[in-house]
């Protein structure tokens, strides 16, 4: 094993998993920071590359440079909110070397699960972010990566520099056919210098740990969930390799949960945008189902998406099919959200394995002391 | 990883365990005259585990003591004659003994004076307790609660006694040199390595059976969580059984 991938693998093992990072709960994955006094923990999911790839497929095909734009925002929208979340330092309140130092580590982060490499460059005088990546998630794929690559990273890079007006683009892309994806953040005015085509988002927010967020996502014992995302991996199903977590060859990524809110958020804007989402994610969940080859499904989502952070859920094949999941992780944007991904893959994953058409079309919310969702056809 | 106070163990002879690919892992084999703990919930093959390490001591003309509480000999020759160990065949040798205790009597002192004499006439190189959850659990029988009440003792100090026998047998098993394998059971969603709570404590090592499923595909996990005088990884891998017993797959990370 090279040198490099000795040092991710340490990181992912040592650092990044076991100890910022609570995996070893079934139903939860969580990452752990203190902020002063109090200890934070922030709900994550561990998420499928092949869904992103298809929900991006999907809008771009439909909706051009409308999707695009929406797409972006979302990605956008989300690093900035999950910076401020995550209490990353900024030029506010940091030195520069505090910020080189948080940069290096987040790149080691990235290095993680979403690249098999990566390296930056800082200009802070210029407002400049460059990175280039080896195998980038999504984007190696479709060419595309708005969400993950230039909005996200964009979105950081804003709230580093607390400047809204800075965005993103991706000038190289392994998809595209280049060597590497290489993403740079900068004011416009550098950016037009390099491409005239690019997206804008200013319309950021920031968001803070607060007590409901706390009550609503704190670690339970679950009922149903047996495995955690540390069984997962420790028994084999999941395997890790040079930045790469994969089940049976399909990568997923580590990400707060609140980007499928912002991204349900994004697309809804554009008409009939919801109707695709629930299409590409129906897609997803038949591949899956796919994937895992004969297995009862009943047990399989339990087992499987527990383990990824989705909460505790059981599969209630009666008369009336629902799949209620105690513990879905709870956000600000809860109650604004028709929950269109989640049910769009458990749509596809039943689907498939009934040979029935299958929609869970509807859900219903209980937050009297967490987030229980139920959804039904 | 390291045990706290000792010295890397070139100089410790070691006892193979008879998993394939274990022995790697824990610089040739568990200590002589250790005692490993292996838990596992139900179904892990605990079991299975100590009948293979029982095996590969007959096959090295090791004298071995396998003492069962929850099967009859007959099923514990059955069960291992699935994996070619032909215990029948390595007793008729004098290879092998299997005891069965008797569940109710084993809050009995004499039970213990009984094996303290079989080991103590035998000098075993290997043996197999299945299961120290069935000592600390076994019901105070009513000779031990007649004889308690002689001496003035009640239930509760009664009850706490099949946890000093467990204590008793380990002393007796260190005394005498033998390379121990301790099977416990360990319950899922209950806290602790062990429903015992107590051999995973006084235990040279501490070996974890898992099962982990996903759908209906099963992986078996195993875990060496500590091992004195020995230098462990500490990380988990998988197993499966195959016909001629366990073997550990590769694990890259």
């Amino acid at each position: 094993m090279p040198v490099k991938d000795k040092i991710v693998s340490w990181w992912i093992q040592n650092v990044i998993l076991p100890k910022r990072e609570i995996i070893d709960k079934p139903g939860f994955v969580v990452t752990t920071f203190t902020e002063g006094t109090k200890i934070i923990y922030l709900r994550d999911f561990f998420l499928p590359e092949q869904l992103f790839e298809l929900i991006e497929n999907n809008i771009v095909r439909s909706y051009g440079n409308q999707g695009k734009q929406a797409l972006y925002s979302a990605g956008k929208k989300f690093g900035h909110l999950f910076a401020s979340l995550s209490d990353f330092p900024s030029i506010q309140n940091s030195d520069k070397k505090t910020l080189f130092n948080f940069a290096y580590l987040f790149i080691r982060y990235l290095e993680g699960t979403y690249a098999k490499q990566a390296n930056h460059e800082m200009d802070f005088e210029k407002k400049m972010f460059s990175i280039s990546f080896k195998d980038y998630i999504i984007c190696r794929h479709n060419g595309f990566g708005y969400i993950m690559t230039d909005g996200g990273i964009a979105g950081i890079w804003s709230f580093v520099m607390q400047d809204k007006s800075l965005e993103g683009v991706q000038l190289k892309c392994q998809g595209r056919g280049d060597d590497e994806c290489f993403v740079i953040c900068a004011p416009e005015k550098s950016i037009e210098e390099k491409t005239e085509i690019f997206f804008r988002e200013t319309d950021l927010s920031e968001l803070k740990f607060d007590i409901m967020y706390k009550a609503m996502n704190e670690i339970r014992e679950t009922t149903y969930a047996k495995n955690s995302l540390k069984d997962l991996i420790d028994a084999g199903f999941f395997y890790f390799h040079g930045g790469i977590l994969s089940y049976k060859n399909n990568r997923f990524f580590h990400c707060d949960t609140h980007v499928l809110f912002l991204l349900e958020q994004e697309i809804a804007k554009l008409p009939g945008g919801e109707q695709i989402l629930f299409d590409a994610s129906f897609e997803y969940g038949k591949l899956l189902r796919k994937t895992y080859g004969e297995n009862d499904y009943q047990k399989f989502i339990p087992d499987f998406f527990s383990a990824l952070g989705f909460g505790d859920i059981l599969v209630v094949d009666s008369e009336n099919l629902r799949i209620v999941t105690m513990f879905y992780p709870w956000t600000i944007f809860s109650k604004q959200t028709k929950y269109i991904i989640y049910r769009g893959i458990m749509s596809g994953i039943v689907s498939d394995a009934t040979g029935k058409d299958i929609k869970f079309n509807n859900f219903n919310e209980d937050i009297s002391q967490y987030l229980t969702l139920t959804i039904t056809v | 990883m390291m045990e706290e106070g000792v010295e890397l163990g070139t100089n410790i002879s070691r006892v193979k365990t008879g998993v394939q690919g274990l022995d790697n892992l824990i610089e040739g084999g568990f200590p002589k005259g250790s005692n490993i703990v292996v838990t596992g919930v139900a179904g892990t093959g605990k079991s299975i585990f100590g009948m293979g390490f029982i095996a590969e001591g007959c096959r090295n003309n090791e004298k071995c003591l396998y003492i069962t509480i929850e099967q009859s000999p007959d099923e514990i020759v059955e069960q291992a004659m699935q994996f070619n160990w032909d215990f029948n065949q390595w007793e008729n040798e004098g290879k092998l003994k299997i005891v069965a205790l008797d569940y109710r009597r084993l809050s009995e002192m004499e039970t213990y004076n009984e094996l303290t004499r079989l080991v103590e006439e035998n000098h075993y190189d290997r043996l197999v307790i299945d299961s120290i959850t069935s000592i600390v659990n076994s019901p105070i029988s009513p000779y031990t609660i007649a004889d308690g009440a002689d001496r003035g003792l009640h239930l509760p100090a009664l009850a706490e006694m099949n946890r000093a026998n467990v204590m008793t047998l380990f002393e007796l098993t260190k005394k005498h040199g033998i390379t121990t394998v301790s099977i416990s059971q360990k319950v899922e969603g209950k806290p602790g390595d062990t429903l015992d709570n107590i051999s995973e404590f006084i235990g040279d090592g501490l070996i974890l059976l898992g099962l982990v499923e996903v759908g209906d595909e099963l992986k078996r996990t195993i875990k060496v969580k500590k091992l004195r005088k020995t230098k462990i990884n500490g990380l988990t891998h998988t197993f499966e059984f195959v016909s001629s017993g366990i073997v550990m797959k590769s694990k890259e990370v």
